[in-house]
């Protein structure tokens, strides 16, 4: 009785980190960063003594949103453990760049651009495989991390964040090429539908067209979105002159 | 165009709905990615009755915001009120759509807008966070944990409330805007703008992906290669 007792925390501990950890960006401020959302996930299994820990975690602290919630998990044992403060707050702070550094490659540079190329790619079955491409794309990595990431954290503590890290890297070797290749698809589609719209020299256009673009966007004044901007006003002042 | 004061208030109140849901997703909680401008753009699409458009706009819109700002970074751009502002907008005029895709690139030009307007209101409410902190905080020494948790459901409401009116307020503005300068640009083409802004956003995810990665280019070509052989297109507006 006394170990399924046990066993019923342990296995609860991590869904309400979990669940908490949804909210991490929720109160982010100029100020303590995502402090306020990571103080609420870890102190959310105290009964006692609430207060007083989230309060002790409410500075400054800044991660990925879907790797946080493993180092959540990882202070809310050692916590659980009555590590000393400052033991606590060494591990958290040399613990929260690395993560980060690992997450946003995942996460920022690797899977959201992923997602919109699954978007684009699946625009061509219609608007609502796009939109769940999409969607899926993103979502089903980042829910495995979150789920994965808070086990981890929690059972491993240091160890459990090491493998959530290595875990992200290795997922970002595998998306950076995945997206690549649904790049190369999206530039054989387009490469194909300017043939199409424009006879046997389309293909040239559209190279010159992208290589064009690419060198102009090499310019750090020029955004894709003044590009976008300059495309609509010339298109459609040109258009009045001839 | 004429746009009738009923009509127009239904557009802002369904840009002001689903912009202050993804506003949530984008900034709050969850993350679930259906904040970003594809789509964003399907799920506005389909309220204003419409998901094909949506989609449409969603993607030019995802092709220039490619890379746009994550949750932590000091927000350049408001893309989820902007998408939806924009394919509101379009959605709007899409009954007197011209062939030369007039309503596609008033939507898109409400869109970058909307999202260039709406970032100074994003920094606003997370200085507004800072005072819901230090407030939670102060609470938190006086022994009250359940602070935190309305804190949390404070800034969420404040986070839901700012998109809905970076959203509604865009929509509205640029239907206004467009009441008055349709006519004059439903007789302009706008086509070749529109089939030039994918190389514009493939050029992006380009140097993005796989401009310093030699793995990355043999990925790429096999994928060229791929939609060659299959003959895979993606249709054009």
């Amino acid at each position: 009785m006394e170990r399924a007792k046990r066993r019923a925390f342990r296995l609860r501990a991590p869904v309400g980190i979990f669940l908490k950890s949804l909210l991490l960006q929720c109160m982010w401020n100029n100020k303590t960063l995502q402090g306020p959302g990571f103080a609420w996930a870890v102190a959310s299994l105290r009964r006692r003594g609430a207060a007083e820990l989230a309060a002790r975690h409410m500075g400054f602290f800044n991660s990925t949103p879907a790797m946080a919630p493993c180092l959540a998990a990882a202070v809310a044992r050692m916590e659980e453990q009555d590590a000393e403060p400052f033991e606590v707050a060494r591990f958290k702070e040399s613990a929260a760049g690395p993560l980060a550094a690992a997450g946003d490659q995942l996460f920022w540079a690797t899977l959201r651009p992923l997602a919109g190329l699954a978007g684009l790619v699946g625009s061509a079955f219609g608007p609502l495989p796009a939109a769940l491409l999409s969607a899926a794309a993103y979502n089903v990595p980042q829910g495995l991390f979150r789920v994965l990431g808070t086990t981890w954290g929690y059972e491993d503590e240091a160890a459990g964040v090491g493998r959530c890290i290595g875990a992200a890297r290795r997922a970002t070797i595998a998306g950076k090429a995945f997206a690549s290749v649904l790049l190369g698809l999206l530039a054989g589609a387009l490469l194909m539908g300017f043939g199409d719209l424009y006879g046997s020299g389309g293909e040239l256009v559209f190279l010159c067209a992208a290589t064009g673009m690419g060198w102009l966007l090499l310019s750090p004044r020029v955004s894709p979105e003044r590009v976008c901007v300059a495309l609509l006003a010339l298109s459609g002042g040109l258009s009045m002159v001839f | 165009m004429d746009i009738a004061w009923p009509e127009l208030a239904a557009w802002t109140g369904r840009a002001a709905v689903v912009g202050g849901v993804l506003a949530v997703d984008a900034q709050a909680c969850l993350h679930l990615i259906v904040s970003q401008p594809l789509a964003a753009g399907v799920l506005t699409g389909w309220v204003c009755g419409d998901a094909g458009l949506g989609l449409m706009v969603g993607g030019y819109l995802q092709l220039v915001w490619a890379y746009g700002a994550s949750p932590g970074r000091t927000p350049g751009t408001d893309v989820s009120s902007g998408v939806v502002a924009g394919v509101a907008v379009a959605c709007a005029f899409s009954s007197n759509a011209a062939p030369g895709g007039a309503h596609i690139a008033l939507g898109l030009l409400a869109a970058l807008a909307v999202g260039w307007a709406g970032a100074p209101t994003e920094r606003r409410r997370r200085t507004a966070n800072e005072a819901l902190a230090e407030w939670a905080l102060r609470r938190l020494r006086e022994g009250d944990f359940g602070a935190l948790g309305r804190a949390h459901a404070a800034s969420a409401a404040l986070t839901a409330l700012r998109g809905a009116l970076a959203a509604g307020v865009g929509c509205f503005l640029w239907l206004a805007v467009g009441a008055v300068v349709y006519n004059r640009l439903a007789v302009m083409d706008f086509r070749a703008a529109l089939v030039l802004i994918p190389c514009l956003g493939l050029a992006s995810f380009f140097l993005g992906i796989v401009r310093t990665d030699r793995k990355g280019l043999a990925f790429f070509a096999a994928g060229v290669a791929v939609a060659l052989l299959a003959g895979f297109r993606i249709p054009f507006p």
